[in-house]
């Protein structure tokens, strides 16, 4: 470099980086994840209320009214295992799109979003048949903390399979390729997430109580 | 850029730390505030008082150490010239120096306070004297003589279950009274919100929650009259839930406990013959359930006050009833599902307010014709 | 071979200045509104303070009545703190960061746009609650049960609500930060290069996406108490009123370090530039930040010792433990300044003030770790005075400093220097009328969130005292605003470096175009431009003396 009078050098063009330029994790998929890991915190913040409120009761957990027994349902075996399985399902979908093979990634997401919603229904039916057991959310608190936290991870559980449906739609017109994929990414991401957060649950309120 | 000449704004910084002296000079008299906190009354008390005065020395030390070197750098080195100064960009010895240094101090500033925080909270095997408070929007019910199962009962009904309770009207709280050299437990029970159960010459406060039973213990070694307040806020008359507390020889305090139980067995005074009945309830604190009574004049009354409110304490004041114009004050509280009937001597034609005492806001009209 | 020169408003669509603002991404147009909107919110929860202390400078009811009064001290906390003081920081990292680390904008340039927006929707939700029957009134920190349907109205759930919102965009802007930071660094400027308020802008990002999604939680279970039912909170339906405070501490705590340390960021950016030295121990300042990130979680039930409900011992060790990164920074600004040439403009008076009232907040936190002096202290006035002082005398001290120190690089204009020092006299003196008297008042035993108090007990001088302080407080805000009305009629004089400063954004000009920079200089160090200007981290200095270095 020549000896200039210039203040700033010439011959260092400013690299604004969009995202993939210099390796390393694509930034949008970095923002997906900070998003996880402030979505795990709020339901930290849940399972340590449910912690610390269970300690407190000891043996007498699930303190519930005279004659409530709460037991496990057989649907909601199964809807664990459908959810636990679309996780499977989503990522060969993603595996498939990593190879540019958008038919495999289309047909992946079709079924998770089959099996998220089936999920749903599943836990749907569950909260009538426990509020029919005397199971609810004004009832107790064991009832304000299963319905709450399960309600919310439903309603992450929908905006999933929201997220989804997006991806199926992109997908079907063609707009991800093997190179070009992060929303994809992205969306693996949150819906392995979710389900995570649902094993945590299946196993804090239906397994230890 | 504008400056402004050096004198002034050292003299500015001047007057500001000698306004700081000032102040806290004029506040280190013997009646107002000042930087020490008053004198404790307890045993405990004076281990807090004691702490407090190390970690002031300290922090003092360290105040002044710190803001002279700030007032130092900021006169000793404004610029004078346009050279850049040396460029120092750390000096190891001197951060590992400022690190240890102040660690070192906090760690026996937390020794010192584990070993009086011990003596402070712990709790004797069979205490002297046991009083039991109950905080309740917005006044205190003290009870004593209670059953063992207030150690842990939430709920609970110093009226019917102890030797006595005593309570306050609006402003004026309980008077509550405890030996001299002796072991006082305090079983806290709230009825409804969080509270604070504060006398600051204890230097000491614990909350008082519903749905656990706080306790404590002091050994009160100063006699006289101590002021005492809530100090968690609960509502519109937190500013106004007041104690006293009066410390006396043990012989004084069981003539007054004597007393005190005498008046609790004293039998109310029998309805007047010939009173006319006046019935109000309450279902919530929110209102009375009659907002509009009304009664003959010239008769002797009694308000029969069910309270339906099956939380918290109610009354029924008759405002400028008495004879001498004061208020006729529904003593003692109608707890939560009893009944209780205030006598009201005759009163002239002409609308009177009544209120709760607790609750001002449940107001009503008694409508004398 | 021609060149086309751009101009940013070719025309071909006019668009009126409102509709701008109102659909941008630009960073900095973002930040200013982040600031501007702080500002206002400053100057309504400023009114409240007023209202208060207005109340408490005699005996006897003033004007307000203990209702009003109770939503006046729990709307004025509120404000300050999710709506002044947080905008406010978020409005300079939003500004600043990117220009500090080369960027041309933010990673997520629209969610940036709607984290803001949010802000006065949320704002919207909860001053609504004042005239729909009353705004929440159980103190900012809304403690069970006194904040469950049975006792408060309906501004209680606009509470919950306006701050659940807030929530979302605090959160956003926070990945934002965060994906702007680690991905969009210019080249050379690693990490250990990074300016220091940058570094504090990244852990308070970490600390809000780890701790205001708790809150959140605590947020959702008082509204399904209050409104469906729920027993988390409400001791007679089975629940536990404590866990109310253990959630709300567990965000509440990391929530006063994430108030304070864009603060300290600021400070260290503003010592160095105007001591014309660099900051003293940039490593040990980069390990004390996130010493205090990490430790700031484990703190958080010092806040309730009176409650006989959390293990003392283990909250009294870590409180006293996290003054020491605390005070390492309070000894490396010194040392900044130390042998320095020091200018004394506007900005460096803030963070001169700063140092000295920070210090006594601090100082006032050893008292309170320790549990004895807690259990006297607590929910008294002390706690009031210490936590003003490193609120006002911290963060807000800094927040002045930066509104002076980067007004000209975001408006081209210099803030009148001989107001700024009025303005600081005003407010340096003002503050510690106010506040600290409180000290002398908690000791005496004088509660806090209290209407009123009695003729008979000494308390009225102080009080008195602490009302005149915040009527200097608040004239020495109507001074900034005039500054700030005056200084921006005027011309744009103030040029690309008018501090002779030592990061990024003065390497370009003021304001800087919507792309931020023509070209960077190289990045060696943590003071780039510096280091162009006089040849620092293997530059041989790049001009002739004494040319294009500001004097």
């Amino acid at each position: 470099m020549t000896a200039t009078t210039d203040v700033l050098p010439t011959d260092h063009p400013v690299e604004l980086a969009h995202g993939h330029g210099d390796g390393g994790i694509n930034t949008a998929l970095l923002g997906m994840l900070l998003f996880i890991a402030s979505e795990i915190m709020f339901f930290a913040g849940l399972f340590a209320a449910y912690f610390s409120v269970r300690a407190k009761y000891g043996s007498h957990w699930p303190a519930l009214p005279e004659g409530v027994e709460f037991a496990i349902n057989p649907l909601v075996i199964i809807a664990t295992l459908i959810l636990v399985s679309s996780s499977g399902v989503i990522q060969w979908g993603l595996w498939r799109i990593r190879k540019g093979d958008r038919r495999g990634l289309n047909r992946a997401f079709a079924l998770t979003m089959l099996m998220g919603l089936t999920f749903l229904a599943l836990q749907a039916t569950d909260y009538v048949l426990l509020a029919d057991e005397g199971i609810s959310l004004n009832g107790s608190i064991f009832g304000s903390l299963f319905f709450t936290m399960t309600g919310f991870h439903g309603a992450h559980v929908l905006g999933g399979v929201i997220g989804i449906g997006i991806i199926l739609s992109r997908g079907m017109t063609g707009q991800f390729s093997a190179r070009n994929h992060v929303a994809v990414e992205a969306v693996s991401a949150y819906w392995h997430f979710v389900d995570v957060v649902w094993i945590f649950l299946f196993l804090t309120l239906y397994i230890l109580r | 850029m504008i400056r402004v000449p050096h004198r002034a704004r050292r003299s500015l910084k001047v007057f500001a730390v000698a306004a700081l002296v000032a102040l806290v000079a004029g506040a280190c008299q013997a009646d107002s505030p000042g930087i020490f906190p008053p004198a404790a009354v307890t045993q405990q008390g004076t281990l807090t008082q004691d702490l407090y005065t190390f970690v002031f020395a300290i922090a003092t030390a360290i105040f002044i150490l710190v803001e002279g070197l700030i007032v130092w750098a900021v006169l000793r080195y404004r610029r004078r010239d346009d050279r850049l100064p040396v460029q120092t960009h750390g000096n190891l010895i001197a951060e590992a120096a400022w690190t240890v240094i102040p660690a070192l101090i906090v760690i026996v500033l937390f020794v010192l306070s584990m070993q009086a925080q011990d003596k402070i909270e712990a709790k004797s095997a069979a205490p002297d004297v046991v009083v039991d408070v109950v905080g309740f929007q917005w006044q205190w019910t003290i009870g004593y003589g209670c059953p063992d199962s207030y150690e842990s009962a939430t709920n609970v009904q110093p009226g019917q279950d102890c030797d006595f309770a005593l309570t306050g009207a609006g402003k004026q709280g309980p008077d509550l009274h405890v030996p001299t050299g002796q072991t006082v437990r305090f079983r806290l029970h709230a009825a409804d919100v969080i509270h604070a159960f504060y006398v600051p010459r204890f230097l000491y406060k614990k909350d008082v929650i519903p749905g656990r039973v706080n306790s404590f213990e002091v050994v009160v070694e100063q006699p006289g009259t101590y002021a005492g307040q809530c100090a968690e806020l609960c509502g519109l008359g937190h500013g106004e839930m007041f104690l006293s507390l009066t410390a006396e020889d043990r012989g004084a305090y069981d003539a007054w406990y004597a007393a005190q139980v005498e008046g609790a067995k004293a039998t109310p005074a029998p309805t007047q013959a010939g009173a006319y009945e006046v019935h109000i309830s309450a279902t919530t604190a929110a209102a009375f359930d009659q907002t509009e009574v009304s009664a003959p004049a010239d008769t002797p009354l009694a308000i029969v006050f069910e309270n339906r409110d099956l939380t918290v304490q109610h009354n029924v004041t008759v405002l400028k009833a008495n004879p001498d114009g004061s208020d006729a004050i529904g003593l003692p509280f109608a707890q939560p599902g009893a009944t209780v009937t205030y006598q009201v001597p005759p009163l002239k034609p002409g609308a009177y307010t009544y209120i709760c005492t607790i609750h001002p806001n449940m107001t009503g009209t008694l409508a004398v014709q | 071979m021609a060149t086309t020169a751009l101009s940013p408003r070719a025309g071909a669509y006019p668009r009126s200045r409102v509709y701008e603002w109102l659909t941008t991404t630009d960073h900095k147009k973002i930040g200013i509104m982040y600031i501007t909107s702080a500002y206002i919110f400053f100057l309504i929860g400023g009114l409240m303070a007023l209202a208060i202390r207005t109340e408490l400078a005699a005996p006897g009811t003033q004007f307000l009545n203990p209702d009003i009064f109770n939503q006046a001290f729990t709307m004025h906390g509120t404000t300050m703190v999710f709506f002044f003081v947080m905008p406010m920081l978020a409005g300079f990292a939003n500004y600043i960061v990117p220009l500090q680390i080369g960027a041309a904008d933010m990673a997520f340039p629209r969610i940036n746009a709607l984290s803001f927006w949010i802000i006065p929707v949320s704002a919207l939700l909860l001053f609504s609650s004042f005239g729909l029957g009353g705004a929440a009134a159980g103190g900012w920190t809304s403690y069970t049960p006194l904040s469950e349907a049975k006792y408060a109205g309906i501004g209680q759930d606009f509470w919950l609500a306006g701050l659940l919102l807030n929530g979302v965009s605090s959160i956003l802007g926070a990945i934002n930060i965060l994906a702007t930071i680690f991905k969009l660094r210019a080249p050379g400027l690693t990490m250990l290069r990074l300016p220091i308020f940058v570094w504090t802008v990244l852990v308070t990002s970490v600390l809000l996406i780890f701790a205001v999604p708790v809150l959140a939680s605590g947020l959702v279970m008082l509204f399904i108490d209050r409104n469906y039912g729920g027993a988390f909170f409400d001791p007679a339906a089975g629940g536990d009123t404590v866990l109310w405070q253990h959630v709300f501490w567990f965000f509440g705590h990391p929530e006063v370090y994430i108030l304070i340390l864009p603060a300290f960021g600021i400070i260290s950016e503003v010592l160095p530039v105007f001591s014309r030295k660099p900051l003293f121990g940039y490593k040990a300042f980069v390990l004390a930040t996130v010493s205090i990130g990490v430790l700031g979680f484990g703190v958080w039930a010092h806040h309730m010792f009176t409650t006989g409900a959390v293990f003392l011992p283990f909250f009294s060790i870590t409180t006293f433990l996290i003054s020491v990164p605390t005070g390492v920074k309070m000894f490396n600004w010194i040392a900044t300044m130390w042998r320095g040439k020091l200018r004394f403009t506007t900005a460096m008076l803030f963070a001169v003030g700063f140092l000295a009232s920070f210090l006594i907040g601090g100082l006032d936190g050893a008292f309170s770790a320790s549990t004895p002096i807690d259990f006297a202290l607590q929910d008294t006035y002390w706690i009031v005075s210490h936590l003003h002082y490193v609120l006002f005398g911290g963060s807000a001290f800094g927040i002045m400093a930066a509104t002076y120190y980067w007004f000209p690089k975001m408006t081209g204009r210099f803030l009148d220097e001989r107001l700024g020092k009025v303005q600081f006299v005003i407010m340096f003196v003002g503050a510690h009328l106010t506040f600290f008297p409180m000290h002398l008042l908690g000791i005496s035993g004088m509660p806090r969130r209290i209407q009123d108090y009695a003729p008979n007990v000494g308390w009225q001088d102080l009080n008195l005292l602490a009302t005149i302080g915040s009527y200097l407080i608040g004239f020495g805000t109507l001074v900034l605003l005039w500054n700030m009305f005056v200084a921006l009629r005027g011309p744009r004089t103030a040029g690309d470096d008018p501090w002779d400063a030592n990061t990024l954004e003065w390497a370009t000009t003021s304001p800087p175009p919507s792309y931020n920079f023509d070209r960077l200089p190289e990045i060696r160090s943590e003071r780039p431009l510096f280091d162009l200007k006089h040849g620092g981290a293997g530059h041989a200095p790049a001009l002739p003396s004494g040319e294009g270095s500001q004097r």
